[in-house]
């Protein structure tokens, strides 16, 4: 049996508490924050480490490695926002978030890269953040390397990466090894669907263990519905309970605390904000949302590929990520399992069937499209439907499906570079090709719409803008909320556009460097 | 062999490509499996709803009446794990289907679902996929995404994919089915 640190912590007496199980009556901490993913796991280590009394709140399950089970059917309802079936408004786009303990640094597969300099320079040029050049990031950066033992992954790639490369050779095209926050990785290529063996350096395993061991307590299974306010400070929190099966005769309540940080991600947090009505005379929350929406291209190989095994991403592609004109790309490969595989394939019968039996010759590509440096790349925008919930808005336009056009065509000439015997790009008008000239044609004329076009996201960013210009930003360098005194935000939320690259890295180096400089304030 | 089908041509195409169906009607309602399904979420006129569609797009894979019924009980689960709004709107197609007043609208004119062969449930499908209207498109790809997710999730429907766990952790994975709660 493997080790299990959570189960030995919550045994040694942490303070956790659930609809299940909740205390006879909260203290008053010195920071609740909110959400326990990149940014609010960072916060609690950082906080708590500086003698602050802390409260993490997580609207997820707390769970640990003896619940993963290596099973999709299980884990995305488990461990993912909206069961996995989190999307758009027009459906156009499914995201895929965590929802538990750890939030998506619990399932992301480990692909850790830091911020791209000319992300850096476009933010100093553009919005004000002169403060975040690549040389002041630098040793937080590597002080999250350090925490998370991120280097670069040094086994050989997988079958599904080594085609990336492969391709990547045969045309010319710039590539890179991957680093990831692993220590003694058993390289299984299940991290989405929560680390069996502890290997990840999650914050689930990390940074919320520290700061249990610090005293913080964690509430999970709790969302903030509200944040209360007056005069310019956060006066108190509202709860609901989340679980649905558990929570039935789970009471709502309410908290409060000196000093509150917002760490519930793109898309959740904007939504809590929006609910709360909080200060914004510049109206600017939840507009500015990006996606990296992601394009797909799928490939039969004359060999195994076996998608499903190893490390999930250890190659990447930044050929096409700063292009003179239009959308720039950046080309990874996803880990290939039956759900996610079954449930992306466009089309359903006879061609459907035959690639699923063909499961292990599959290679995928993917494209990442960098969103939100151009006047034509606005992102989306977050609100509410009836109920209070949280939706995502994210209209499409030519701009988009130009680059997403050219992403298609990319990852065609790619693969068949690296040996593909057909291509098929995910598009419900697109069948398989069986040359990259065919494949050509195909890509060049096929009608780029919503819902014809497969796209999909795994890193939602912005929403409340950081910056330097009081009336474009929501909160300025260090994550502090320019219309409430008491308010930090501290996640994915606050960047100014999408990376280029996958945020976790980005998030962990800003919120060390926020977490460090709001510790000092309240110490 | 790659083209770029015009809707109409797509039509015709799945019209074609169904022609071997013919005198299958597995997914009639009275093919339910016996057993009946402990639906938790789903009513019994969803669920019908749903045996009869699910079969039209898992097809040519077809399943007997243990996999339709083990299918629908993980549809039934996966419906309850889905926010309220989702769940909502996936209700509201299903019991859309039943009625045979609403289900002329969806189906271009043709009288109601139980009726359809299993050709006209596959005509159907890609009408909606295909269709300019994105309320459609939502429908087919709601529809697909549940019945894909609830099939291949299944590991006994793993095999036809060889796809397996890595050895140390088959016999671990079972045990670990039932999460603590927390």
């Amino acid at each position: 049996m493997l080790d299990d640190p959570i189960a030995k912590g919550l045994a040694a007496g942490w303070q956790h508490y659930s609809p299940e199980s909740l205390p006879e009556r909260w203290p008053e901490f010195d920071v609740v924050i909110i959400g326990s993913g990149a940014g609010g796991g960072i916060s609690a280590k950082i906080l708590s480490e500086a003698g602050l009394s802390v409260l993490i709140i997580e609207s997820g399950r707390f769970r640990s490695s003896r619940d993963f089970n290596l099973q999709e059917a299980q884990a995305y309802p488990d461990l993912y926002q909206e069961a996995a079936s989190r999307k758009t408004k027009d459906k156009g786009i499914g995201i895929l978030q965590g929802h538990c303990v750890g939030g998506s640094t619990t399932v992301n597969w480990t692909t850790s890269i830091r911020t791209p300099n000319a992300t850096l320079q476009h933010w100093q040029d553009q919005h004000g953040l002169s403060a975040l050049s690549e040389q002041h990031l630098q040793p937080y950066f590597e002080e999250a390397e350090q925490l998370l033992n991120i280097s670069p992954w040094q086994v050989p790639p997988n079958a599904n990466n080594r085609a990336l490369q492969q391709g990547c050779e045969q045309l010319g095209w710039s590539h890179q090894v991957i680093s990831r926050n692993v220590k003694g990785c058993w390289d299984l290529g299940y991290c989405g669907m929560g680390c069996p063996t502890n290997a990840k350096q999650s914050m689930l395993t990390t940074c919320i263990p520290q700061a249990l061991e610090h005293s913080a307590w964690l509430l999970s299974g709790y969302q903030v519905w509200t944040l209360e306010h007056k005069q310019g400070r956060v006066t108190g929190l509202t709860l609901k309970p989340t679980l649905a099966s558990t929570s039935n005769n789970a009471p709502s309540f309410s908290l409060s605390a000196k000093h509150v940080v917002m760490a519930a991600g793109s898309i959740n947090g904007p939504a809590l904000m929006l609910r709360s009505k909080l200060p914004d005379p510049h109206q600017l929350i939840g507009k500015r949302t990006f996606l990296h929406p992601v394009l797909i291209s799928g490939a039969l190989m004359p060999f195994k590929v076996e998608g499903h095994k190893g490390a999930p991403q250890s190659v990447y592609s930044d050929q096409h990520l700063w292009p003179r004109q239009g959308l720039g790309y950046k080309l990874e490969v996803p880990p290939l399992h039956p759900i996610l595989v079954a449930t992306k394939l466009c089309g359903f019968g006879k061609l459907h069937q035959q690639l699923m039996q063909q499961f292990n010759r599959l290679q995928v590509c993917l494209a990442l499209l960098r969103d939100g440096f151009d006047a034509h790349s606005q992102g989306g925008q977050v609100e509410l439907r009836d109920d209070g919930s949280a939706l995502l808005d994210y209209p499409f336009n030519d701009y988009f499906w130009d680059g997403a056009r050219r992403a298609l065509l990319s990852m065609a000439e790619l693969q068949f570079a690296a040996g593909a015997e057909a291509v098929y790009p995910l598009h419900e008008q697109a069948g398989l090709c069986f040359s990259w000239p065919e494949a050509k044609t195909l890509i060049e004329t096929l009608p780029m719409e919503a819902l014809q076009t497969k796209v999909v996201s795994a890193h939602v960013m912005g929403g409340c803008p950081m910056g330097g210009d009081t009336q474009r930003s929501l909160v300025d360098d260090l994550g502090r909320y320019r219309h409430l005194e008491n308010l930090s935000v501290i996640d994915g939320s606050i960047l100014p556009t999408s990376l280029g690259a996958n945020p976790q890295l980005t998030i962990y180096a800003l919120a060390l460097r926020a977490s460090k400089a709001l510790a000092q304030q309240l110490s | 062999m790659s083209q770029r089908f015009t809707r109409r041509q797509f039509l015709l195409a799945s019209l074609a490509g169904a022609g071997g169906l013919l005198g299958w009607y597995l997914s009639r309602p009275q093919d339910l499996p016996q057993q009946r399904v402990k639906a938790r979420h789903l009513s019994a006129t969803q669920l019908e709803v749903l045996a009869m569609m699910a079969p039209s797009l898992l097809y040519p894979i077809r399943p007997d009446a243990q996999q339709l019924h083990s299918l629908l009980q993980a549809i039934d689960q996966a419906y309850g794990y889905l926010p309220a709004s989702t769940q909502q709107e996936l209700s509201q197609l299903l019991n859309l289907l039943h009625r045979r007043g609403s289900f002329l609208l969806l189906s271009a004119g043709v009288s109601d679902l139980s009726k359809f062969s299993i050709k006209q449930r596959i005509q159907l499908l890609n009408y909606w996929r295909f269709h300019s209207l994105a309320l459609l498109n939502q429908a087919y790809q709601g529809l697909h995404e549940l019945v894909m997710a609830s099939w291949y999730g299944n590991p006994a429907n793993w095999p036809a994919l060889d796809y397996q766990l890595p050895e140390p952790f088959k016999s671990f994975a079972l045990e670990r089915s039932t999460p603590h709660a927390g």
